[in-house]
């Protein structure tokens, strides 16, 4: 596929930010909006994330009319940060403008944009998905636990900077909250694939979220999960869970 | 100006190239916008252009999309190996990048400009593909590659456009007669070999430039072209 890294300003962050793109090689030749895959990377890491650890380009590749865009989000979890930058606002809708508005072959419908991750990623899929459900019609969640489930005892004052001070449970950040209440809403709701690895650190956290999805009458969210047998929190597992998704999206 | 750095498969060379794509900043839904490619010199790569010019501050204001093109030392043409960097410069790119961004498929809002060795390669593109591009701009160029045969210039032209005696023939050389314009901007050094080469061929419309630094007539050439000058 063709790489494109693009430097943009965002209003809303008030800076540049850098996102990757992966694209068709001959997009001359495309007959229908592109499919859009917006991925997002893990904890310390950034846009180059899922490039270099991953073979998601040469899965990604093996699908016509699909895009693969890699926001860089930073150490924010994707989400508003209680004491800084509103990087769930930024993802979930300043940047699905701009890069609708520089690539117009992008898909607009919500059933073709599709938004993913692994661990902070995950969650991150899961906060912006469940913030932006017009825009996103599928969520794929990897390794992907509450942050209100999480212990941060051991660094408080990220936990404060990022969530604020007291309690997460039943705040804007506590996912679980936005998974009970968005099918009351009466907006839409997006399918859900989502799933760790059996040795997963926070396997347990991935298993709150689950029970979560799973109690949620009718089982509106569409939701399936994988454990990924033998893996730990680890880039394996991020290989065979997207590769695993982009299977299931397309229908194979 | 949004700016993109695109690494793409070329399939008129049969490489992956990098290509430095600038638009406008908020672009306008359905507006497509008008597109300069601009080729290097042979000592340089496609960074040289953002590099030694304020581009962005011309272009944003114009509403023009820039494509700077990666040609490595191959001068922008088909060479006789079969390495097809002509077809890629004035047909593939202008395609991949319309289908890509709001950039304009339509030849008269392509131009193609280039400094040294990517000035030659933009005035190849205006004579070998009248039907791509809507005009060329050449900075300094190398007005007669015969010339590189006696310089030591590594590699060897031949690798790029064969025997001597062939250029000619093979189309390497500037003819007569040319149905793209072509603008031709040189400083105080170039000026005799330009007069005599514009002379004779009236496509061909001569600019001199008082600067005698190379990146001040490029700039300034930048800015006439941005301006409407030509």
């Amino acid at each position: 596929m063709t790489l494109m890294q693009f430097h943009i300003y965002s209003d809303v962050l008030q800076m540049n930010m850098d996102t990757w793109a992966l694209l068709p090689d001959r997009p001359q030749n495309c007959t229908k909006p592109l499919k859009v895959l917006w991925l997002l990377h893990g904890g310390s890491g950034d846009q180059t994330g899922w490039v270099r650890s991953t073979r998601v380009e040469e899965y990604a590749a093996k699908y016509p009319d699909f895009a693969v865009i890699l926001p860089n989000a930073y150490h924010s979890c994707f989400i508003n940060v209680a004491k800084g930058q509103r990087f769930n606002d930024y993802i979930g809708s300043e940047l699905v403008q701009i890069m609708r508005g520089l690539l117009p072959q992008l898909s607009t419908k919500r059933e073709d944009n599709w938004i993913s991750g692994f661990s902070n990623g995950g969650y991150g899929a899961l906060m912006v998905g469940l913030n932006y459900p017009e825009t996103f019609g599928v969520i794929g969640a990897y390794g992907a636990g509450d942050k209100a489930d999480a212990d941060f005892g051991y660094r408080n004052l990220d936990k404060l900077r990022m969530f604020g001070e007291g309690d997460m449970k039943e705040t804007e950040y506590c996912t679980r909250k936005l998974i009970r209440e968005l099918p009351a809403s009466g907006r839409p709701i997006p399918v859900v694939d989502h799933g760790c690895g059996e040795f997963d650190n926070w396997v347990g956290m991935n298993l709150q979220v689950k029970e979560e999805f799973e109690a949620v009458p009718g089982d509106p969210y569409q939701y399936k999960f994988t454990l990924v047998p033998g893996e730990k929190h680890s880039s394996k597992a991020m290989d065979i869970l997207i590769e695993q998704f982009l299977r299931r999206m397309f229908g194979e | 100006m949004n700016w993109i750095q695109v690494q793409t498969a070329a399939e008129g060379p049969h490489t992956l190239v990098g290509i430095d794509v600038f638009l406008p900043g908020t672009p306008e839904p359905g507006k497509r916008y008008p597109l300069v490619i601009l080729l290097h010199g042979r000592n340089a790569d496609h960074t040289e252009w953002m590099r030694k010019v304020r581009l962005e501050r011309y272009a944003e204001e114009a509403g023009v999309a820039l494509a700077l093109v990666q040609g490595n030392q191959n001068f922008f043409v088909n060479s006789v190996w079969g390495y097809n960097w002509g077809d890629f410069v004035a047909k593939e790119v202008p395609a991949k990048l319309a289908g890509w961004f709001p950039i304009s498929s339509e030849p008269e809002d392509i131009t193609v400009m280039g400094v040294d060795m990517g000035g030659y390669g933009a005035m190849m593109a205006a004579q070998h593909f009248p039907e791509a591009i809507g005009k060329a701009v050449a900075v300094d160029p190398i007005l007669d590659v015969a010339k590189l045969y006696d310089s030591g210039m590594e590699p060897r032209p031949e690798y790029i456009f064969g025997p001597r005696e062939e250029l000619e023939a093979k189309g390497f050389r500037f003819s007569k007669e040319g149905r793209v314009p072509v603008v031709l901007l040189v400083g105080p050094d170039g000026e005799r070999e330009a007069r005599d080469f514009a002379a004779q061929r009236p496509y061909v419309r001569l600019v001199r430039l008082k600067d005698r630094d190379q990146e001040e007539r490029m700039e300034e050439a930048f800015q006439m072209l941005m301006g409407g000058a030509f």
